[in-house]
């Protein structure tokens, strides 16, 4: 008997469901899904354009400097299988940076602080090379790395380890690691600037422990705390602080020493019926410089077929200010033994939202190589009207940027 | 407490009852299968030669999925940070432009950002 046409389309459906979780399968098992040696090579290449926006012109004095900062970022990254339990990963940033940086503020007629940006251009270059190497049991993950970042005036270097531990068939995963970063900073011009000093240094140390839990095939959940300790040299050379009738500037003065601390949780969850798959996340953090901060963020990955996703995010960040925050120092008023003007110890809001387009592709005549392409574009604005809590005078330098990125992905 | 979580839900559910059916989620039958947790007797923890790790997470009702089942679990775009450098990238932008720093790793080198 002829079948009919709509059974047969049922057929090939239920073939293609059966072959497409077969190879969902396959690809389970060789996935780099953090508990076995990755077991092909990866390399990822990455150029964005990081542009903030000019500078309100009621934010500064009439024709001082407005243009702020631009910064071009190529990375590039390898990650490599060594033997069945061991993998390596690099990850190399280059980075140019130009433009002008928020200086110093100070109060305009009516006493609403406006910002005064570094006169000269800055101009500098970020290397960074990062590696990273893990070892793998039944049990568990050992990793260990390390860092080198270097600026023309600041110099950074890092050591971390961090490992996981599988329970219950792997659907619960303690995690914990251990970091600290020394670091150092040789401002430019300090010859011009006596606020500037010749050479400072600072050290961080820090630490994190996290559980993640698998609920059911299509959803998992983490949360985590991490602590991080900073001492030394933590003020920023490049920011003064204004005093109405003051001879000269004061310089920024900070703590040497600061406790952080982060909540995080995070959720996945993969929907079948839309193909979509949802990260949501929540982090509190607090520190011992009277800085707290929410971070809400939702990203969701939409699937068109096998190769497009398109995946949309928006991010929503508070922060208090910090204790020794001051816009500028009122006429007479006695200097604080800290003080520092810069925005981002202040009290404000941000909102990001942004989308990425990502396609995959694979080509089996030449190495039989899995492409993936991506480009995005994220926004990114703050102000004190976002603000979680009320802000009488916002800081006038408070940064809105956008980032373009372009990006491709090879796994062979 | 399985109840509170449900009401809970079912409440959040009966604000956007409409929303939730019309795209076939049942956000509350999610839980209908959480079984409540069977802690271990004091004993165990005294007299078993397992550390106290493994006693404490190790529950038969936190074996959620078999190998087989975790296809979902192991695409990509269910890795907490699909996109490496995208990650690497925007940690640092953050980290450099406000006050507080991205958790859930042991964190890098600084920076002199301005």
């Amino acid at each position: 008997m002829r079948r009919s046409r709509r059974e047969s389309r049922r057929e090939r459906a239920a073939l293609r469901a059966l072959t497409s979780s077969a190879l969902a399968l396959l690809g389970a098992a060789g996935k780099a899904s953090a508990d076995t040696a990755i077991d092909h090579y990866e390399t990822s290449y990455s150029f964005s354009t990081y542009s903030e926006d000019k500078l309100e012109s009621s934010k500064t004095i009439p024709g001082g400097e407005r243009k702020r900062y631009d910064i071009q970022t190529q990375q590039a990254s390898l990650a490599a299988p060594i033997t069945e339990w061991l993998d390596m990963s690099m990850l190399v940033t280059h980075e140019t940076m130009t433009g002008a940086s928020p200086w110093y503020t100070t109060p305009d007629a009516a006493g609403s602080p406006i910002q005064i940006m570094s006169g000269a251009t800055i101009q500098d270059t970020r290397n960074d090379l990062s590696l990273h190497g893990n070892y793998y049991t039944d049990e568990g993950r050992l990793g260990f790395g390390g860092g080198y970042s270097k600026e023309n005036d600041y110099t950074a270097l890092s050591f971390n380890t961090d490992g996981e531990l599988h329970f219950n068939e792997k659907n619960t995963t303690l995690s914990g690691g251990l970091g600290s970063s020394f670091d150092t900073i040789q401002p430019t011009d300090a010859d011009k600037y006596p606020t500037r000093p010749d050479y400072k240094s600072k050290q961080s140390y820090s630490g994190f422990v996290g559980l993640s839990q698998v609920f059911d095939r299509r959803s998992i959940l983490e949360g985590s705390f991490t602590y991080n300790y900073n001492r030394g040299y933590l003020s920023d050379p490049y920011k003064q602080v204004f005093q109405i009738g003051g001879v000269q500037n004061y310089g920024d003065f900070r703590p040497d020493s600061r406790h952080q601390f982060a909540f995080l949780a995070r959720f996945n969850r993969h929907l079948e019926e839309t193909e979509s798959t949802i990260h949501l996340s929540y982090q509190y953090y607090i520190d011992t410089w009277g800085i707290s901060s929410h971070t809400g963020e939702l990203d969701w990955y939409q699937s068109f077929g096998d190769s497009l996703q398109i995946a949309p995010h928006v991010r929503y960040y508070s922060q208090s200010k910090s204790d020794f925050y001051v816009p500028y120092l009122k006429f007479g008023q006695k200097a604080p033994e800290n003080m520092s003007s810069d925005y981002r110890l202040s009290a404000y809001g941000a909102l990001s939202f942004g989308v990425k387009a990502e396609y995959l592709f694979h080509t089996p005549w030449f190495r039989d190589i899995e492409w993936r392409g991506n480009v995005s574009v994220e926004r990114y604005l703050s102000s004190g009207d976002f603000s979680l809590t009320s802000v009488s005078v916002a800081a006038p330098g408070l940064v809105s940027f956008t980032v373009f990125s372009v990006g491709i992905d090879a796994k062979f | 407490m399985k109840r509170l979580t449900r009401a809970a839900l079912l409440g959040l559910c009966l604000v956007s009852q409409s929303g939730c059916a019309s795209l076939g989620w049942q956000w509350d039958k999610w839980w209908s299968d959480v079984k409540l947790p069977d802690f271990p007797a004091f004993d165990e923890y005294t007299e078993s030669p397992k550390s106290y790790v493994t006693i404490a997470l190790e529950h038969d009702f936190l074996v959620r999925v078999k190998p087989w089942e975790r296809a979902v679990l192991a695409r990509h775009d269910m890795a907490w940070d699909p996109d490496a450098l995208e990650a690497a990238r925007r940690n640092h932008t953050f980290f450099s432009k406000e006050a507080s720093m991205p958790g859930g790793s042991a964190g890098g080198g600084g920076c002199g950002c301005n």
